[in-house]
Parts: structure tokens; sequence; C-alpha cells
């Protein structure tokens, strides 16, 4: 793929948005008193702002490239992310989680499973997802940083030092009302780029009955318009489509991901925290046409150049050589905008809900149970530029191999998502689920899912029956095990109001 | 329609049956609380209807 050429005009678009998006977060950080302000914005935010903010924290340069690219490689069916694996869980998560984690005052939802299980499934879980944000935040330098280097032509290390200063300036001072704010503008230019991306494309093939023609002309995409696509599908079979992503790994993210659910658990009224998911679920119909269609035009325009889709094929060219061939000036500027957007959304997201995690479920319990109010606040702030640097030391060696390492991150993630949702579902919806249960089913769960996972399964399959072996095992433990009383369970049961 | 679509369309349409079940009370929605087009509700119903529609066409 050659190499990206900016015009002046790209370029001046792109640095504006730079300036720009820091200047309105620095204004935003304004009046930052306490660690509910910088952890929760003051529980502030309206339903539209968290809204939009959900949907660039879920939604990143990474997932533009990678689903252009498996769009190339198997088709419609990757729409299946956004759709069943995120507006059906929102939907449920808009009317039964939200609302009551946000009434049960939690700042993290390893606080929500201490409370309702026990400490050691808090911090198990703490310490999991700290050290998923932790190389999750490498990765996203390193991707920034390619993209600067392909971009500007900056080098590495002065490409992770722009952007950690930037996000860093607004994260540090502004916490989770700047990092918001900021994401509402990213939003907006997320969609404007990739929209720019899906009208070129479809302008230069010609029309979607032309696309759709050439792609079902070649051998290789003979389900590539089936959403579900049949059992004996390679990678993504119905069956697992439906109970792997839309029952387990779907509703895990967006009701057990922290740096999701915390702008929700900033909303100003449990009404906001509802409206705000089912906002993003509306968004989320749109999303999958503009993130999987380049992948499709790309069939239809360059499937002769990049081929099919073998073993040594490399997905992550599809969008760089669509962008590269059929953008124009200007546009090339706003989408340029939009991948810089997607890299400072996801990582001032990441980044504040770790400096949450840290203080919240490990420095108060374990080192310091009665740091002050104002204590926790510097040293949120804090944790914020430690993770920044430490995020930029642990770049350097992510970026040497990075496609391995980002695997590595999200196939060690998918071990403990079906404990973690089958935990949080069984705490909220019984009371007879006890604490023994809850870290019997932790264990048994994530055995489950290593071992499956040695063994080759697919992940989807793997996420499903970690989930159901979670879910016996606490059903059963808890048959002979003593549950906390009703009053210990007031505000953590739906049925036992607070 | 296929087996599969049949599914997801049955598990949405599920989900919107409970989402319209949930009394009005509950989610704060009382008749007098808010105008008919600003209730959560209403828009949850319109995008589980969208997505039944995208499931029984490309399922």
């Amino acid at each position: 793929v050659d190499a990206v050429r900016l015009s002046s005009l790209d370029l001046t678009l792109v640095v504006v948005y730079l300036v720009g998006i820091t200047a309105v977060g620095l204004w935003a950080s304004r009046g930052i008193k306490s660690t509910r302000d910088f952890f929760l914005a003051g529980k502030s935010l309206p339903w539209w702002m968290a809204g939009m903010s959900l949907v660039v924290s879920d939604i990143g340069a990474k997932d533009m490239v990678g689903l252009a690219g498996d769009a190339y490689r198997y088709g419609i069916v990757m729409m299946n992310f956004d759709f069943i694996g995120c507006t059906f869980p929102l939907l449920i998560a808009a009317f039964l989680f939200m609302p009551f984690f946000w009434s049960s005052g939690i700042t993290t939802i390893p606080e929500y499973l201490g409370r309702r299980y026990d400490l050691r499934v808090r911090t198990f879980f703490a310490v999991i997802w700290s050290l998923f944000m932790v190389g999750t935040i490498a990765t996203i330098l390193v991707s920034a940083a390619a993209m600067f280097e392909g971009l500007l032509g900056w080098s590495f290390w002065l490409s992770v030092g722009i952007t950690c200063v930037l996000v860093g300036l607004y994260t540090v001072s502004g916490g989770l009302r700047a990092v918001v704010i900021t994401d509402v503008v990213s939003c907006v230019v997320l969609i404007a780029g990739a929209t720019v991306m899906c009208v070129v494309g479809v302008r230069e093939i010609g029309g979607i009955g032309v696309m759709v023609d050439r792609v079902s002309a070649l051998p290789w995409t003979s389900e590539h318009f089936d959403l579900l696509p049949s059992s004996s599908h390679a990678a993504f079979p119905w069956p697992a489509v439906v109970l792997g992503l839309g029952f387990v790994l779907g509703p895990a993210y967006w009701v057990g991901n922290q740096a999701i659910v915390q702008r929700t658990l900033g909303t100003k009224s449990e009404r906001d925290a509802r409206a705000s998911y089912v906002m993003c679920a509306a968004i989320k119909l749109v999303f999958p046409v503009l993130l999987v269609l380049p992948g499709l035009l790309a069939l239809g325009l360059f499937a002769n150049e990049l081929g099919p889709p073998s073993a040594e094929f490399d997905a992550n060219q599809v969008l760089p050589l669509m962008v590269t061939r059929l953008v124009p000036s200007g546009a090339l500027g706003i989408l340029m905008g939009a991948f810089v957007a997607g890299v400072m959304a996801n990582l001032d997201s990441y980044i504040n809900s770790a400096s949450t995690l840290l203080v919240t479920d490990l420095y108060r319990p374990f080192v310091n149970p009665k740091a002050s109010d104002e204590h926790c606040l510097v040293l949120g702030r804090v944790l914020v530029a430690v993770l920044l640097a430490g995020g930029a030391v642990l770049s350097f060696e992510v970026k040497t191999r990075f496609a391995s390492v980002f695997e590595a991150f999200q196939t060690f993630l998918s071990f403990f998502q079906g404990a973690l949702f089958a935990l949080l579902l069984f705490g909220m919806l019984t009371r007879r689920a006890t604490p023994a249960s809850g870290v019997a089913g932790m264990l048994v769960g994530v055995g489950t899912a290593a071992a499956l996972n040695a063994h080759g399964t697919l992940y989807l399959w793997t996420a499903w029956w970690s989930f159901v072996a979670t879910a016996v095992t606490v059903v059963a433990v808890s048959t002979f095990t003593e549950p906390k009383s009703e009053a210990d369970l007031r505000g953590l049961v739906c049925w036992v109001r607070g | 329609m296929s087996l599969a679509s049949l599914v997801v369309v049955s598990i949405y349409a599920g989900t919107l049956a409970v989402i319209l079940a949930l009394p009005a009370a509950w989610l704060g929605e009382t008749a007098e609380s808010r105008p008919w087009w600003r209730r959560v509700r209403l828009w949850a119903t319109v995008v589980a209807l969208i997505q039944m529609a995208i499931y029984a066409r490309f399922g």
C-alpha cells in the first residue's frame, strides 16, 4: 500500500482537530474538587453526552481498520458485533442493569461484585481489568504512533509523546467530564469520517447494486451477504454468534467493562443512565454499515489486487488501500481526523477508568482505607499521568509484536467474560447467590475458559461454555452455602431495592 | 425466514415484550411525567423493531 500523502488542507484539518479537542478538554476541566467530580463527573452528565461517549469508548481507529479487513474476509456477518453483540445487550442493560447500578451508588463494577459477593471476587476482577487496561493503553499508543508516523512523518517516540501530552492535559485535570465532552466531539468526527469513506467508495464502484453483483460473482464469497452464516461456517457459525456473542461477550462487555460503564454511572439521573444506553444502541444501528461497507467495497473494487483471504492475507491493508486510492484532498483530512478522534477517545476512556479502578478497588481497600477524598483525588490524577507514562514505556515493547500482543490481550480478557457476566446476572437477579458461590463460580468459569482455549475451541464457544460452567457452579454451591442477609443485599439485588 | 433469523428475531421480540411489560412507574414514565416522544421505552422499541426487520431480511 502506498504511503498517504496529505495536502496542506488535510494537514490543517488534522492539526485543528488536535488543538481544538485539547482546548475543549481543558475548558471542560474546571471545577473538579472531589473524587466524585473526577471519576464520575459529579454525577452531572446528560444522557446524550454519555450515549455518544459510550459509542467512541467502544469504537476506535483499530475497529475502523480491523472491521473493514474482516468484512473483506467474512462479509456482513461482522455487523453482528454491533447488532446482536451491542444493541441487544444495550437494550437489556438499559432497562435492567444500568439504572440499578446507578442507583446503588457504585463507582466501579468490581466494587459492586465486592458488595454483592465478597472482597476476593472484587479484587480478582479489579486486578484482571487493571492489567487489561494497561495493556490496552500501550496498544492504543502504538496505533496512534503508527498513524502519526504515516501521516505526519513523526518518529515513534515523538508520536507517543505528543499523544500522551495532549490526552494527559485534559484527562489529568478534568477527569471523566473532560473525557466525555471530548468524546462527544470525537463521535461526530468519527461518524463524518466513516461516512466520507463510504460515500467515496459507493460513488467509485457505481452504486450498492453494482457492489453486490461484483462481490457475489467472486468464487469465495458464497456467505458474504448472510448476516447469520450457516452452522458449518469456519469462524462464525450462527449458533456461536447468538450464544457466545449475543448472550455472553456482548453483555459482559457492555455491563462489566469499567471503561464503558463509568460514563453511565456519571449521568445525572437513573433515567439519564437508561437513556444513554438506548441512545448508544440507536447510533449503533448505523455504525455497522459505516465500518463494514468499506471492506465490501474493497472486494468489489480491488479483489484482483488484494486477492482471496488466504492464511497470509493481511486484513489490515484493506482500509489503507481504499484511503490511498479513493479519498480526495480535504475529505482525507476529515477521514484522518476520524482516525485521530478514535485513538484519543479510546485512550482517554481507558486511562480514566484504569485510574478509577486502581484507586477505588485496590488502593482504598488494601493500601490506605482511611485515605481522605482530597488524597484520593490527587492520587487519581497522579495515576493518570503514571498510566500514560507506563503505557508509553510498554508501547515500545508492544510495537515489535503488535498483532500478537493485541490478540493476546483480547484472548486474555475472553477467559474472564463468561464468569464475569454470570456473576453479575445471578448477583442482580437472585438473592440466593452466596459469596462462596461467587468465588467458586469465578474459579470454575475461568478454569473452563482456559481449558477450552488450550484445546483450540472457537472463542465464541469458549465464552458461552465458561458462562454455563459459572452459572451451574453458582446454582450448585448456593444450595448448600449461606446467602447474605436481606439487609446486606439492599440495593444490590433487583428485588431488594434500596 | 431461516431458522437462524427466526431465533434472533424471537430474541428481540422477547426483549421488546419485557421492555413493554415493565411498569411505567418503575421506569419513572407515568403519563404526567413526560411527553410520549421523550420516553426511553419508545426509542428502545424503535431500535428493537429495526433490528428485527434487519435480521428478518438479511439473517
